[in-house]
């Protein structure tokens, strides 16, 4: 970058919320500039404050928020902040560009994407008539939309969302912005398509020269497109620097966490290093019965279908079903861990679901420890039995009844199955509480206290006072942010070593899978297509499918120079 | 997380409450109506249905007249020369009693119903929601109104015609929510650790689906209130034996064109205060239970 | 999209059979036959002669097969007190009715949902405190009371406007209408004002909240990062957006008013068909009760079935499927 005058220069921008008790700093004193053709990334975790930048700058901060010192200085605009509402109105959409994350909602649901582009025209460039729809159809063809003028009649809800996201591109280019704000614009995409939105940006802003503003919270689009990366946490800005070197040579301690926390593809770690500042794992507190079976494998799959009707008819025949589950067939022995991954309908959940008898079969076997899991279900002599297999799920906000608390909901599975008196229970859960991770006093709380990760943590808990054997995890870190993903996958890691378990892991992400598991399981539209020791999968996939899946996978690898801290 | 103990979620709930001057307001006028048709006989001045307590010649004097034996008639006495003050005592703790258990019944039946049908699902919910359809798309009013019709006038007859109209609403939010409720993973995290259907469906999915009922119990019980006075104004709710509020207005209705307002109009304004001040409650409670709305 | 609304009309058609069954059973089966087919003066020789030639000792699912093809060519029974077919006497009164709802929803659409806007615009702010306080006493005064304070104030007091009836009318079409006559205008503001204050409180909240969810939405945060000013925003988009709920809530709760018409035509001495069937329950006329019932549920599936044709053309997800 030459010394081009900046397109945007924000100065000691503060954004504060009133709240009923003080007030709270959303961003706190940021100051940054965007240069012509130039992508700023704008990176943290979720409360960083990166998004409250990005609407900062557009003046799009409504009430109880606002701008409470700093200027925003927009080339041949002035300061932004000194604006009123209706000067905004002008800057808006002509100057700068805004592209969100869920395009099916920023699209109106009931209004052709014409009509939205033209709307969009007109208030930019004041066009009205075939000029705008000239232009429309100019905007739809630079963005990779294939037959515009057909699609100039269609609503958003007839589009796919990588397509509908090109669309949102579009409206946002009307009016040839100099700034572009784009907030997390591949998060809702799948991995393939994501390449494709970031690679149009990144042409985008060549060819019109025009500064963009990236928020995203994920370090692989960080490294794949930006010139430079601001790092916030906490609403401040932390480190920033060309992205190159900020990756390579992060000064701060927590953009290095930031950057080891990302799970690795290319290569399996101990422990994930994480900041100090997250929970100190206490020692084991509570003599474990040990699950060493004689030969058998904990779990055996074998020829599962499972279906699912995806059309209701009366005649039978115009029923149309859905195969999660096509003959799958698994083995995974005691005190070892399995990774399942595929992407979304690739039937991996439902499999799981099936493995501790919540999904109905319809055909096949499967077996949890020896006994056959449709009678561990049903049987009320096998009950004690049924209780070894638990499982960890995907949200941690759902996974936890809100209106019990903690340590009664720890303590009550353990007097429902008569397997310990409440004063034994009571201590049982305070010694498991402790050892996820929580103190003592977290038993009187309820759930809504506790942020994504420490819920995450409960729920651990909660499973491990039933000393299960079979531990199955859907997608247990999906929801939670990189540097917490770690510190629960260090923990489950750890209990597996402990409590010699066997765990089944979910997860869409192979990075992740490639370091909890023994052996990987790829599925694709609920067939199994590859299963392999997790290092020769890695190193020399056999499927064509497992191939491109890690193709596809975004890979971050500026971690691989930081592992020696 | 500091130490602090968790406030509990009656505390939070009754601190949220209190928050907003016209729900206290609505409070405070309820327990006033539902306190004076509480304690009614002993503070009425006359006892309405004791014929010999009742002097003919004293009929339709307005509010503050002297009656033939000296007392005062505040609010005037109606047709008969029953005194207004007690006839709307009396009125008001009829309506108030019908529909506290009217909505009651409905509020019992109407959950469980919607419980049993968003758990159970299949055909039992088929069943449940398709009478429910079949209800909804006919005014409440014009239901009771033919059920009365049919059935003939009476406290127990109004008491079914109201439940009959009103188990529906409880139903319906309760399905939903127990629909919602139970696929939320710690229903099935429940299933995992041995818990009965009963134990999951009443001990965790009941409470979590209730706060959307509080909002539906007050609105109905001041619908109930509303909708029995407007049978018993229309002829085919309460025998002339039980006067409620409804049948008060109706009976001062044929005096009102001489002037004479106060037998129809002072029975009204019990009314109208006792339901304003439970959909007051009504409209604060549904802000503080429903975070969509909140302001 | 035919596709959908011929499935709503065979849902709507299945409903009104099931209704003719409830209603059949409630009134011909479970009261006294007898007292509704027969004059209740009639001797025990002409009852016996009518039980027999009327079939009665049939079974039932006979008897109400022979209800339902009656009711198919449009025999609804005898009115006792009018001697002539009980459809007919209602459709006669019909018109008034419809026009008296009508009226109401008119009021109701053009005073709540401006009224709504406005207090959407900015929650907290003097429209809005003002919405809702207003709302609440509109759900809470009784129909038939407000209408009583009307008469005493307007009638009775002022003088000014008249307390009962219809006022002169004018023929459209074979159809008397009021509202084209200062007369009529004079008959129908009160009973018409009374009536619409429930389903004016409803559209006032329901825009309200419309109004101050949309606005939150992504879809109106894109419009403004476009450059669109609050105003348009609420113009261009929000009013469009909740325009589909509240179609669906004007369809039902003019449905609601035509019931609701039985109070204030009670009310208001207006001579509409409410009026009537309150009428008819005290004379025991049960053909009619049973003619109202089947006409307005005929009604309500009429009302159902135009929301969704309307809800179908306001939104192309719907209609696109």
């Amino acid at each position: 970058m030459t010394a081009q005058e900046p397109i945007v220069s924000i100065e000691n921008l503060t954004v504060e919320y009133a709240l009923t008790s003080g007030s709270f700093t959303a961003v706190d004193n940021v100051t940054l500039d965007v240069k012509p053709g130039e992508i700023l990334g704008l990176v943290g975790e979720s409360g960083a404050g990166k998004s409250t930048v990005g609407s900062a700058v557009a003046r799009l901060i409504d009430f109880p928020g606002a701008i409470t010192g700093g200027r925003i200085l927009l080339r041949n605009s002035g300061d932004l902040a000194s604006l009123n509402e209706t000067q905004m109105c002008g800057i808006r959409g002509s100057d700068i560009g805004m592209i969100f994350q869920d395009s099916l909602s920023a699209l109106f649901p009931v209004k052709t994407i014409g009509a939205q582009l033209m709307r969009a025209i007109k208030l930019s460039t004041g066009l009205t008539g075939s000029a705008a729809r000239a232009r429309a159809l100019k905007l739809l063809e630079e963005v990779g939309i294939p037959q515009p003028k057909a699609r100039l009649r269609q609503y958003p809800h007839q589009f796919s969302g990588g397509m509908r996201q090109r669309i949102v591109i579009a409206i946002a280019l009307a009016g040839d912005p100099q700034l572009l704000i784009a907030d997390e614009p591949t998060t809702a995409l799948d991995v393939s398509i994501q390449s494709e939105i970031l690679g149009l940006l990144k042409r985008l802003a060549v060819d019109h020269g025009a500064g963009v503003i990236l928020i995203t919270h994920d370090m692989a689009v960080i490294e794949e497109i930006t010139d430079r990366v601001a790092v916030m946490r906490h609403g401040k800005l932390i480190e920033h620097g060309a992205t190159r070197d900020v990756l390579a040579r992060p000064i701060q301690d927590y953009t290095k966490a930031l950057i080891r926390a990302v799970p690795r593809i290319d290569t399996r770690m101990e422990r994930f290093v994480v900041m100090d500042d997250a929970p100190a794992v206490s020692p084991v507190t509570r003599p474990q019965t040990s699950h060493i079976q004689a030969d058998g494998p904990a779990i055996d799959a074998t020829d599962v279908t499972i279906s699912f009707m995806v059309k209701n008819a009366i005649l039978p025949r115009n029923r149309s079903y859905i195969r999660a589950a096509d003959n799958v067939s698994l083995k995974v022995p005691a005190g070892s861990s399995v990774g399942i991954v595929g992407e979304s309908g690739s039937g991996k959940s439902t499999l799981a679901r099936a493995v501790c008898g919540l999904q109905s079969i319809d055909s096949g076997k499967i077996t949890l420890m020896g006994h056959d899991v449709g009678a561990l279900a049903s049987d009320p002599a096998l009950k004690r039995e049924r209780v070894k297999a638990q499982m960890i799920f995907q949200d941690p906000f759902a996974s936890l009844d809100p209106r019990q608390r903690i340590g009664s909901a720890l303590i009550e599975p353990l007097i429902v199955n008569k397997m310990a008196e409440r004063d034994e229970a009571q201590d049982i859960t305070l010694a498991t509480l402790k050892r996820v991770g929580l103190s003592e006093d977290d038993a009187n709380k309820l759930p809504h206290q506790f942020s994504g990760g420490q819920r995450q943590r409960i729920c651990i808990a909660r499973a491990l006072v039933m000393d299960p054997a079979v531990l199955i995890c859907d997608e247990p870190t999906s929801a939670l942010d990189v540097s917490v993903q770690a510190t629960i996958l260090n923990l489950l890691k750890d209990l597996r070593d402990e409590r010699n378990l066997t765990l089944m892991f979910i997860s869409h992400d192979l990075a992740v899978i490639r370091q909890v598991s023994d052996r990987v399981v790829v599925m694709q539209h609920g067939k199994v297509c590859e299963e392999a020791e997790t290092d020769s999968l890695f190193d020399d996939p056999q499927h064509e499918y497992t191939r491109h899946l890690m193709k596809m996978m975004p890979k971050f690898t500026s971690g691989a120079r930081l592992q020696t801290p | 997380m500091s130490t602090a103990t968790a406030p509990t979620s009656t505390r939070r709930f009754v601190s949220l409450f209190t928050a907003s001057p016209l729900a206290l307001v609505g409070l405070a006028l309820f327990i006033l109506t539902a306190g004076i048709a509480l304690i009614g006989p002993m503070i009425a001045p006359q006892n309405p249905y004791d014929l010999a307590a009742i002097n003919l010649l004293d009929s339709r004097l307005s509010p503050g007249s002297e009656g033939i034996d000296g007392n005062i008639y505040w609010l005037g006495t109606d047709g008969h020369g029953r005194d207004m003050t007690s006839a709307i005592i009396y009125g008001l703790r009829t309506s108030i009693m019908i529909g506290l258990i009217a909505s009651t019944i409905a509020l019992v039946l109407g959950t469980t119903l919607g419980l049993i049908a968003g758990y159970a699902r299949g055909w039992v919910d088929a069943v449940i929601m398709r009478i429910v359809d079949l209800q909804l798309s006919v005014p409440s009013i014009l239901i009771a109104i033919v059920l009365l019709a049919v059935l003939g006038r009476g406290v127990g007859n109004i008491i079914l015609a109201l439940v009959t109209v009103q188990w529906v609403y409880f139903a319906r939010t309760v399905r939903s929510s127990c629909l919602i409720e139970r696929e939320k993973e710690y229903v099935q995290a429940g299933v995992l650790m041995g818990f009965s259907h009963a134990r999951i469906l009443l001990r965790h999915i009941l409470p979590n689906c209730l706060s959307p009922v509080t909002v539906i119990v007050t609105v109905e019980f001041a619908h109930a209130i509303a909708l029995e006075a407007t049978l018993s104004f229309l002829g085919v709710g309460l025998p002339i034996t039980e006067p409620s509020l409804g049948y008060l207005i109706s009976a001062g209705f044929s005096y009102l064109l001489n002037g004479e307002y106060w037998i129809s109009i002072f029975p009204g304004l019990a009314l109208l205060v006792t339901v304003l001040s439970l959909n007051l409650i009504a409209d604060h409670l549904r802000d503080i239970t429903d975070p969509r709305l909140q302001r | 999209m035919a596709l959908f609304l011929f499935r709503r009309l065979l849902q709507g058609v299945l409903m009104i059979l099931v209704a003719s069954v409830l209603i059949f059973v409630g009134v011909y089966a479970i009261g006294d036959p007898m007292a509704l087919l027969v004059p209740p003066d009639a001797t025990t020789e002409t009852m016996e002669a009518a039980r027999q030639s009327l079939g009665l000792d049939r079974p039932l699912y006979v008897q109400y097969f022979s209800f339902l093809t009656n009711a198919l060519q449009g025999d609804l029974g005898i009115s006792f007190v009018f001697r002539e077919s009980a459809l007919t006497v209602i459709m006669e009164r019909l018109p008034a009715t419809l026009e008296l709802a009508s009226t109401s929803m008119f009021l109701a659409i053009v005073i709540g949902i401006p009224f709504g806007v406005i207090a959407g615009m900015k929650p907290g702010g003097l429209a809005d405190r003002a919405l809702l306080i207003g709302s609440v006493l509109g759900l809470s005064l009784p129909t038939f009371w407000i209408g009583i304070l009307l008469i005493l104030f307007f009638a009775v007091n002022l003088g000014i406007l008249p307390a009962s009836g219809r006022g002169d009318t004018v023929e459209v079409f074979g159809v008397a209408l009021s509202f084209l006559t200062l007369d009529g205008l004079r008959h129908l503001i009160l009973p018409a004002f009374s009536l619409s204050l429930l389903p004016m409180a409803i559209l006032g909240r329901l825009t309200r909240s419309g109004v101050i969810e949309a606005m939150s939405l992504d879809f109106a945060r894109f419009a403004r990062a476009q450059g669109n000013t609050r105003a348009q925003i609420v113009t261009r988009y929000v009013l469009r957006y909740i325009s589909m709920p509240l179609v669906t809530v004007v369809g039902i709760y003019f449905g609601t008013l035509i019931a609701f018409a039985v109070v204030t035509e009670s009310v208001f001495s207006w001579p509409g068909m409410g009026k009537l069937i309150i009428e008819s329950i005290n004379q025991l006329d049960r053909p009619m009760v049973v003619a109202y019932m089947m006409l307005s549920i005929v009604l309500f599936m009429f009302i159902n079935l135009m929301v969704d044709i309307l809800y179908s053309l306001l939104d192309p997800r719907v209609r696109l499927k």
